[in-house]
């Protein structure tokens, strides 16, 4: 572990006020939005809770791996490669919206309990919320514009 | 009468006065200090308690620099001084202060753990953590040092530092009634609001005046009752969004099903439930608990 110089001065130009949503409410951008809003709004929360860079890396390659399979099953879907409609493959997309919700969960829950304790106050979720699932149907609406 | 003899028995009126909170009362006794001796360290810094306690940080600070230029105790001074920065959110300027104060005492256990308190608001969490715990080596029974520790450990949700800690203030703690209103907000974080309440109440009842611990009570009574049990055991499932995808998801599967009418008294219900937990709980709460209440009439 990095030796940690307890008289130096932390608080330098750099330093920037820790803050955080509340986290558990990002299961609803992660199920509405899906997973680039989710990542967007994750890896913002995560960073504001000055989270480890493996543990943002980890949650960030974990939704493009997720968003990549959603669209290799769609492109194949509608090539006939795989006889599975949409519908079935947008439900199992949202059910692993849901387990990587968790995951981010998992990885947060210790930084963002710290800051709750120690801070208190969340910021509010609603407008940025309300945009990014904007955003994640706008994404989903175009998919299916791009693949049809 | 002599002046230094004048002073002393100011002084230790002043004293009395702070130990039993009695601030502004010490004033025109500080007062006369200074009019005998305008440079008296100890009034000069008693005085900065008082405008800190009236939220003038800025005069607090000015006093806290006066004392230390005639003398006054470093740590002491400096520690008002980086406490008086942080009221007003000036967390860089209160970490200049921290440090200047541990190069003049580093062995400060005390300012070791205030330093610890600022690097957790500001989120150096395993900093705070490396501070607290040279503090602990410097002062193991220090209340400062364990009132820290035990934010700390709730903070970090650590059972085994968080009964350590507990243990350690019960065996070194000196105000009893800190030591209860500490155990009280120990379980209400547990959410043993049961166990919260009683130890909230016993301190109450220690000190029946005062309105802080009259307010955790009844923090204690809005969480337990039962016009909120709906609202804890969402609370305990994992909050509203989690109850509410939950909810979303048996929608959409009843709506699949076509099972209309089941569908219906879901949905009907769940609008019930959201309408009671925030807007009907509360306000039947209001109307006929607290006008029921003696402690609040």
């Amino acid at each position: 572990m990095q030796e940690i110089d307890l008289y130096r001065p932390s608080l330098t130009k750099k330093w920037r006020p820790v803050k955080s949503f509340n986290i558990k409410s990002f299961i609803l951008i992660a199920v509405f939005g899906g997973v680039i809003p989710f990542i967007i709004l994750g890896t913002i929360n995560a960073r504001w809770l000055r989270a480890p860079g493996k543990d943002i890396s980890l949650f960030v390659s974990a939704g493009l791996l997720l968003e990549a399979i959603k669209w290799l099953l769609f492109l194949q879907s509608s090539h006939g490669v795989i006889p599975v409609d949409y519908g079935p493959i947008h439900i199992g997309y949202r059910i692993a919206c849901v387990f990587l919700f968790i995951y981010y969960y998992q990885l947060m829950k210790k930084p963002f309990h710290f800051y709750l304790r120690t801070n208190g106050v969340t910021e509010t979720l609603v407008q940025p919320g309300v945009y990014l699932i904007a955003l994640g149907l706008l994404i989903d609406f175009a998919s299916f514009v791009f693949i049809l | 009468m002599d002046v230094t003899a004048f002073i002393d028995r100011e002084l230790a009126v002043v004293d009395y006065l702070f130990s039993v909170d009695k601030y502004e009362e010490a004033v025109p006794h500080l007062q006369n200090i200074l009019q005998q001796n305008p440079v008296h360290p100890q009034a000069l810094f008693f005085l900065a308690l008082v405008y800190y306690g009236r939220e003038q940080f800025e005069e607090t600070r000015r006093l806290c620099v006066d004392a230390l230029v005639n003398g006054f105790d470093k740590e002491g001074a400096y520690g008002v001084i980086a406490a008086a920065y942080e009221k007003e959110y000036r967390y860089p300027a209160a970490e200049e202060a921290y440090l200047q104060g541990l190069q003049a005492n580093p062995n400060s256990a005390v300012l070791h753990a205030d330093y610890a308190r600022l690097m957790m608001v500001t989120g150096f969490w395993d900093k705070a953590r490396a501070l607290l715990n040279k503090a602990m080596e410097l002062e193991p029974t220090n209340q400062n040092v364990i009132n820290a520790m035990i934010d700390f450990s709730f903070a970090e949700m650590d059972e085994k530092k968080q009964r350590e800690a507990i243990q350690s203030l019960m065996e070194n703690g000196s105000d009893e009634i800190k030591k209860i209103v500490k155990l009280s907000l120990y379980h209400h974080f547990k959410g043993d609001y049961k166990q919260a309440r009683e130890y909230a109440v016993q301190a109450f009842l220690m000190d029946p005046a005062n309105r802080n611990l009259l307010a955790l009570v009844e923090g204690c009574d809005y969480a337990l009752h039962p016009l909120f049990l709906p609202r804890r055991l969402i609370g305990k499932l994992g909050g509203g969004a989690v109850v509410f995808l939950a909810i979303f998801t048996v929608l959409v599967l009843l709506a699949a099903l076509n099972l209309d009418v089941i569908l219906a008294i879901v949905f009907y219900s769940f609008v019930a439930l959201v309408l009671y937990n925030w807007m009907v709980a509360p306000v039947l709460y209001h109307l006929i608990v607290r006008g029921k209440d003696p402690w609040t009439k």
